[in-house]
């Protein structure tokens, strides 16, 4: 978060400058990828059975290269909020480098071992803490390490003690005190707020999004990875689709060969295990969205490392030449294929024709594309016709959401053409039968601005019928009954409805400033002048990350301003 | 030995430690005044921007929170501000600093008290450390650093620690004999820092106890470890420089002990002997909250405990007080042996002496264990320097994390505090139970316009306690505003008047509720019920039920009063109310600002026949008092004299242009 705002600061808004600063921390996670495994391989550098057919320096650079330019952490790189997780992934890195430093230097006999693992692990945690919670895994990550390449040092000698101790105060005990907290709760309740899957069935359809990850880091196909994976068929039980119980046993089996087979394949073992880390907390009982492939940031580096070291291991002396050969040409295919993804990123239109054509079942992605479309054409070009189809047919989509009836309603309405009955009743049924979220709550509100402020003479009655079925449906959701008060203050004109429900929905949400906004413009434009100024206040007070300045700064201008004119009556 | 570097000295520790804390605090320092924030600060305007030596030693002067006016603490206010209203800010941050500036002079005396018992320079100086952070990171005290006014405790368990440390510094330095350097130190120590405490808060009258306390546990250890007898002489000192102080106390004391054998009340909802048995079970919540530390609540709002009306109820009460019995029994068996166990256990109930036994004030104050509780951490962090067993990594990471974790509780608490809106969110969700809590979240509903809200909290306050006045007084509001969702005034103002019937006080609170809900009413803003007439009938209710207070609302009303037989133009009428109030108050500085109003109405005539005729005294009330001080000030420079002779001089001069005039002194205070 302060780095975006430093970013903000230095340079505006402006989207170059923070994806410059993304890549430059991109390129230092490199370099940190490149030192802790260059340390890692050369612990084990006296035993023989290890070798490669390449230097050991030259594996460390041969994987770290191919992190970088692994498309799958493309979104981590030019999503721009993803900024948390390579600042997170930054700050674990130094902590592990700090933790494998140290403990070289304890196994060695030599001063100030400890103080690094402990330092590491803890100052390291919390500052990537302060970017994302997932730092949360850096202990689990330095017990792999432990683990796989120290053994936890000799039985019974200090080290083993020193090191069962550290883990047991910083991994063991709040990783048992949390899940004692947060497993009971998930389990009590496995129903999953504002989300179209409960907790087990996120847990199958995980096993199958494992493998998909899996293929999309070694073999990653351009056609697959994208942005939006909202039409991921979710599992409902373990053959449902069949697929979900041979995906399941097979991570099992995988995890478990990694186990035993860590001692003759020590390298592929550590970075399979590597690569489930985080999966561990993100991919399993945590109330988020199924897929998105950030998530695979640090751990596709354990799946590249483990592809390489078995191509280039230095038992098998045949075909060193095309192994190596291999290895640089899968290098320079991942290289090739990010050059092609990012310079989709670079133009809006191209990127959203690109994901849409891929992810033809996403609504999200043809949604996108819609909307990129519109914003370039008149209705009588063709193009505003592939843009309307492509949301007729996005809206058709099992897992859509209100947005593609939404594009199809508000452009027809803006440019005076037919509104299709048909659109308000798939609303109407979307509204009564699903959990709505954000996006979906943001396209009805779109549609009411666009009446109420934008002359865009969108049908009031069907309007009115999709927000009161919503509200039916939701009688307790505060965000919705802001928008039922908007509707009847802006549009039905009937603010003495509009005014308990605007000050219900604060009491309910009295910490969300979209609720207070809607108040404080309420108040303002009924002239309750004293009364919008100290709403405004308590904008002011739940406003804890500086988002609300700019609203807080309007309020106060239109609050002077009306304060003047009603001083200047009195 | 390796030379060990400057990062490994205590001392870096404690700079550490003391950023740490600042860091911790810094998010609390915004917010807004609380409560008696309000009252005791607003000294610093009531005679002006103090920028003057008169209204230097006025303002000393004028303070009214016990019978010593704590001129120390509003003196440490100048700092912040020399005028009122002022910002917030400084107020905080000279708070927090004081805060740290304890934990600096904790952290010698703790290191003297190591040094005294024998343990090495270097334990002495680590486990001192860690004893000092585990107090001055502890989330229990943000209510008293974040809260202006509690300043005045602040500074006075400030010096306490700053004569504790000279005394013990003195005594490990040199044997128990009486020469006259010692009996320099000890007096110094004593009474001369003693006496810049009790002036900060009475509380600093405790530092003999406290001093006491030390002697016969970890100082007698030390005496009997190096073999040293003290002395006739010294004895003689300990007598003298910590007994006189002590008896005076006592006797002061012993004022209240015929009340708590009678079982007087007074003006609060408990007798003493009550609040003396519920004290037994607040101490320990005291020992739970700082022993097991929680990032919420903590907070001003503790009237949901339930008070002990017998040593069986509730039956815990016995329980508490046979486990204190029982552990100072053992503490004093086994001082010698365990010296810092028992030194924190006495420091804590000796430090507890005066706020928490039979005197009545409010039950419960999370403020009161801030000096107190400071060795607390002592015996801990020495027992666990001590584990030789325990590897050493572990051993410094314990109480590293230990630190870490409290830090981080104090940092949510005091982000809290910087936002008195969501501090009272969380305050009324933590305490479900307190009307206090209840109704301080309504206010904030009320102000942003959520009647509906303000009135489900405020019916929710009622509810938990029926008979409160100050939640009935605020129904009358919310009724004037809206009654389809509050029901009708009349029936408001009738159960007001009932509540007051009931309560057994009157106290600052609802004095204070009753001039915002006249201010209310005053302003227009209640249709009928805000014209003079009812407002006065109103008045000539409530006074009707509290007939013999000692007054506080009834000045109020008479002020109330004047101002709307003014309005009226019923001049007489208001005159012979402020004249009675003049009376009451035997007051110069009420006459001046009563003469203000008439004349500011047009009742030159009045105003003036006030001045010339009806002069106050201005007796000073009680034998030994901050007032006397002050009218001896007052008279010995004739400041009212003056004043008055001002005042009148002026009103002539409008009387003879015949205009009307702004009164210099707008407000009653």
């Amino acid at each position: 978060m302060l780095s975006l705002s430093v970013d903000r600061y230095l340079h505006g808004l402006d989207p170059y400058a923070m994806k410059v600063t993304n890549l430059v921390i991109h390129l230092a996670n490199g370099l940190l990828i490149f030192l802790l495994l260059f340390r890692l391989f050369t612990l084990s550098r006296c035993e023989k059975r290890y070798a490669f057919v390449v230097a050991p320096a030259t594996l460390a650079g041969l994987t770290t290269t191919a992190w970088l330019l692994a498309p799958i952490n493309l979104t981590g790189v030019l999503y721009v909020v993803q900024r948390m997780e390579s600042l997170a992934t930054l700050f674990m890195l130094v902590g592990l480098l700090a933790y494998t430093s140290g403990r070289t230097r304890l196994a060695g006999g030599r001063r100030g071992g400890l103080r690094r693992m402990w330092g590491g692990l803890m100052v390291g945690g919390v500052l990537g803490l302060l970017s994302k919670e997932s730092a949360v895994m850096l202990p689990v990550y330095a017990l792999l390490i432990e683990w796989v390449f120290f053994g936890f040092g000799k039985p019974g000698s200090a080290a083993r003690g020193a090191v069962v101790r550290l883990f047991g105060t910083l991994l063991v005990l709040p990783g048992l005190i949390g899940l004692a907290w947060l497993l009971p709760r998930i389990f009590a309740n496995p129903e999953l707020a504002n989300r179209p899957f409960d907790v087990f069935e996120r847990l199958w359809t995980e096993a199958r999004v494992l493998w998909h990850y899996l293929a999309w880091i070694v073999v990653p196909n351009p056609g697959a990875l994208s942005l939006y994976h909202d039409a991921f068929p979710i599992s409902r039980g373990p053959l449902t689709p069949w697929t979900t119980l041979p995906a399941a046993m097979g991570l099992v089996a995988l995890a478990i060969g990694a186990v035993v087979l860590r001692h003759r394949f020590r390298l592929a073992a550590f970075g399979v295990l590597w690569f489930f880390v985080m999966h561990l907390l993100v991919s399993t009982v945590l109330n988020l969205e199924l897929v998105y492939e950030h998530r695979n940031y640090l751990g596709s580096m354990g799946i590249l490392l483990a592809v390489f070291a078995l191509l280039l291991d230095g038992r098998v002396k045949e075909l060193a030449f095309v192994r190596r050969f291999a290895v640089v040409a899968l290098i320079v295919l991942y290289g090739f294929l990010t050059f092609l993804r990012a310079n989709e990123w670079g133009d809006p239109v191209q990127q959203a024709y690109i994901e849409a054509t891929r992810q033809f079942d996403s609504p999200r992605a043809q949604y996108g594309l819609g909307l990129e479309l519109t914003r370039l054409a008149p209705p009588e070009s063709p193009t505003f016709g592939i843009a309307m189809d492509t949301w007729r047919e996005a809206a058709a989509l099992p897992h859509t959401t209100l947005l593609p009836w939404h594009g199809l309603i508000y452009e027809h309405a803006r440019h005076g053409l037919p509104i299709d009955p048909a659109w308000w009743a798939g609303m109407k049924e979307y509204v009564s039968s699903r959990p709505l979220s954000a996006q979906d709550r943001t396209a009805l509100y779109t549609l009411i601005d666009a009446r109420a402020n934008r002359d865009i003479p969108i049908p009031v009655g069907p309007l009115r019928e999709v927000i009161e079925a919503a509200r039916e449906a939701n009688p307790n959701n505060a965000l919705l009954m802001t928008l039922h008060a908007n509707f009847l203050l802006n549009i039905a004109g009937d603010a003495r409805a509009a005014e308990p429900l605007l000050y219900e929905a604060v009491a309910r949400k009295p910490k969300d400033p979209a609720v207070w906004r809607n108040l404080i413009t309420f108040q303002l434009a009924i002239g309750e002048l004293d009364r919008a100024a100290s709403s405004i206040d308590r904008l002011e007070a739940v406003n804890r990350l500086g988002q609300e300045n700019k609203a807080i700064e309007r309020f106060r201008a239109e609050l002077a301003q009306r304060q003047a004119i009603a001083g200047g009556q009195d | 030995m390796r030379a060990k570097s400057w990062l490994a000295h205590p001392l870096t520790a404690v700079l550490f430690l003391l950023a740490a804390a600042w860091c911790v605090y810094w998010p609390g320092l915004g917010g807004g005044f609380l409560f008696d924030d309000h009252s005791n600060l607003a000294l610093l305007g009531m005679y002006g921007v103090v920028d003057d030596w008169q209204t230097f030693w006025l303002y000393l002067l004028s303070g009214f929170s016990g019978p010593t006016g704590r001129p120390v603490s509003h003196l440490s206010f100048l700092i912040d501000a020399n005028h009122w209203p002022a910002d917030l800010w400084p107020f905080k941050r000279t708070n927090v600093l004081i805060h740290l500036v304890t934990g600096v002079l904790l952290f010698g005396l703790m290191r003297s008290l190591l040094l005294a018992s024998g343990q090495s320079t270097v334990r002495a100086g680590w486990v001192a450390v860690v004893a000092v952070g585990l107090w001055l990171l502890h989330p229990f005290w943000v209510s008293t650093t974040l809260y202006v006014v509690q300043r005045m405790a602040q500074l006075a368990a400030l010096f306490s620690v700053a004569g504790l440390w000279l005394w013990v510094e003195w005594r490990r330095r040199s044997a128990p004999q009486a020469d006259w350097r010692a009996w320099a130190v000890a007096i110094v120590a004593v009474w001369g820092v003693g006496l810049l405490a009790v002036l900060s808060k009475e509380n600093g009258a405790l530092l003999p106890a406290l001093v006491l306390v030390l002697e016969i546990t970890i100082l007698a250890a030390m005496d009997q470890r190096r073999g040293e007898r003290p002395g006739r002489g010294f004895r003689w000192l300990r007598w003298v420089v910590l007994g006189v102080p002590l008896a005076f106390l006592a006797l002061y004391v012993a004022r209240s002990v015929p009340a708590l054998l009678a079982g007087e009340a007074g003006n609060r909802d408990f007798t003493p002997f009550e609040r003396l048995l519920t004290q037994g079970r607040i101490l320990w919540d005291y020992v739970l909250n700082i022993v097991l530390p929680r990032p919420y609540p903590g907070g001003l709002f503790n009237d949901d405990i339930r008070l002990s009306t017998g040593l069986f109820v509730p039956w815990i009460t016995a329980v508490a007080w046979a486990a204190w019995v029982a552990l100072v029994a053992w503490t004093i068996r086994m001082r010698r042996r365990y010296p810092f166990v028992a030194a924190a256990v006495l420091f804590f109930l000796a430090g507890h002496l005066l706020e928490s036994s039979f005197i009545q004030l409010e039950l419960y104050f999370e403020h009161r264990s801030y000096l107190p509780a400071m060795l607390v951490g002592l015996p801990m962090a020495l027992w666990w320097a001590r584990q030789a067993r325990v590897p050493k990594d572990i051993r410094i990471a314990v109480p590293i994390g230990v630190l870490l974790l409290l830090a981080a509780m104090t940092f949510m608490r005091a982000d809290l505090w910087s936002s008195p809106y969501l501090q009272a969110l969380k305050w009324a969700k933590v305490n479900p139970e307190s009307p206090r809590a209840q109704h301080h979240l309504a206010n904030f509903w009320w102000e942003s316009g959520n009647v509906a809200e303000a009135v489900r909290l405020n019916d929710r306050a009622i509810s938990l306690d029926p008979a409160g006045l100050p939640w009935r007084m605020t129904r009358v509001m919310y009724a004037c505003r809206d009654e389809s969702l509050a029901g009708s005034p009349e029936q408001a103002i009738d159960q007001v008047v009932g509540a007051l019937g009931q309560t057994p006080r009157v106290g600052a609170v609802t004095v204070h509720q009753t001039e915002v809900l006249l201010n209310y009413l005053m302003n227009g803003a209640c249709g009928e019920w805000s014209q003079p007439e009812a407002i006065l009938t109103l008045m000539g209710r409530l006074k009707a039920q509290r007939d013999e207070d000692d007054g506080r609302l009834e000045r109020l009303f008479w002020q109330r009063g004047a101002l709307l037989h003014l309005r009226q133009n019923e001049r007489q009428l208001a005159s012979d109310n402020l004249r009675r109030l003049v009376d009451a108050t035997d007051d110069p500085g009420v006459a001046l600002r009563a003469a203000a109003m008439l004349a500011s109405h047009g009742d030159y005539r009045q105003a003036l026949d006030l001045l010339e005729n009806d002069w106050p005294e201005g007796r000073a009330r009680g034998r030994l008092s901050i007032d006397r001080v002050r009218h001896w000030y007052t008279d010995r420079t004739g400041y009212y004299q003056q004043e008055r002779e001002y005042l009148a001089a002026q009103i002539r001069e409008d009387m003879a242009d015949g205009r009307d005039r702004t009164p210099r002194l707008p407000a009653l205070p």
